[in-house]
């Protein structure tokens, strides 16, 4: 096998190896999303881009999805009706926390459960 | 009848007698030339082609699939298209497979896999497994990236022929081609490992044609 073999099967495994360390698809982002895209057909005027629902490992800081695992499926256990009813889409538009806030506690400890 | 008449009919009958090419005067070459043959597509079914036993093979399919991940479902289009051999008892393919769909709530979806798998000929039944390297990627509903994962995956498979054979061929002056196209539904049974711990199953039901 030759040096330039070597060094694309290195690449190559490597590439592999970083992709499916970094990249992936965990349950609280996914039901985040899920919810939103929930709360997006239910909620008059409620725009889904206000909410964020992924895991952010900076520097100094970082951010967890503004819904905790147990809202995201509280959202989706109720029928668009229910959701309007119970408040839901009112409070989800009060989410709206600004991205740059670095914050280690859940977000739910600093706001009412958007639903239970 | 004059002979100038009696010439005349012979050339007008000549044609359509078989006895002269269709010629007509093209303006781009200056005289007439024979008239281009039209292509032919020749369908036939089988009364019974001599089986190959042994050689490459190719086919593609389309269907419906459906996944689910995190207890939540996804339905949408299976698409698949496969390169291999086969022998008097099995065949092998290298596989690419493409689900497109969308989340029970709609976030739209895709599932890119590639890998290979084995058959085992049963007269017009095919019973086999696989194993498929893929990225499965959902689209958010907020802003930011796709979420994508890789995945690797098993599965069975089962395949029934609809018919021995068609023959289908393709002439142009002397120039032609044959195959058999052999029609088949499969179904499909998987499951994937997402690295992130978690397992996503996969099946699928699809129509398809082999070569």
């Amino acid at each position: 096998m030759s040096r330039w073999q070597r060094k694309l099967i290195t690449l190559v495994l490597g590439g592999f190896a970083f992709i499916t360390l970094t990249a992936e698809i965990r349950p609280d982002e996914f039901e985040c999303e899920q919810a939103a895209s929930h709360l997006a057909d239910c909620c008059p005027d409620f725009d889904p881009g206000t909410l964020y629902c992924e895991h952010y490992y900076g520097c100094g800081s970082s951010r967890e999805p503004d819904l905790l695992l147990a809202e995201s499926d509280c959202i989706l256990a109720r029928d668009c009706n229910e959701l309007v009813a119970a408040g839901v889409c009112e409070r989800a538009r009060q989410v709206n926390a600004p991205r740059t806030t670095t914050r280690t506690t859940p977000p739910a400890k600093s706001r009412p459960l958007v639903c239970q | 009848m004059s002979r100038l008449a009696i010439a005349l009919l012979l050339c007008a009958a000549a044609p359509a007698l078989g006895q002269s090419p269709a010629r007509y005067d093209d303006p781009g070459v200056g005289y007439p030339v024979d008239a281009p043959a039209e292509p032919v597509l020749l369908i036939q079914t089988l009364p019974p082609p001599a089986p190959r036993t042994a050689g490459a093979a190719f086919r593609l399919s389309a269907g419906l699939g459906v996944r689910s991940l995190y207890d939540h479902g996804f339905g949408g289009a299976a698409l698949g298209i496969a390169v291999g051999g086969f022998g008097p008892h099995g065949a092998w393919y290298i596989t690419t497979d493409l689900f497109l769909g969308a989340s029970d709530f709609m976030l739209p979806t895709e599932h890119f896999q590639f890998g290979v798998v084995f058959e085992r000929i049963l007269g017009s039944v095919r019973l086999g497994g696989g194993q498929q390297l893929g990225v499965l990627a959902v689209q958010r509903a907020t802003r930011g990236k796709t979420m994508a994962e890789f995945t690797l995956g098993a599965y069975l498979t089962a395949s029934l022929d609809l018919t021995r054979g068609i023959r289908v061929g393709y002439r142009r002056r002397a120039a032609s081609s044959e195959s058999n196209v052999t029609p088949y539904v499969a179904a499909r049974l998987g499951a994937d490992w997402l690295p992130g711990a978690a397992f996503a199953a996969d099946a699928s039901l699809a129509i398809g044609i082999r070569l």
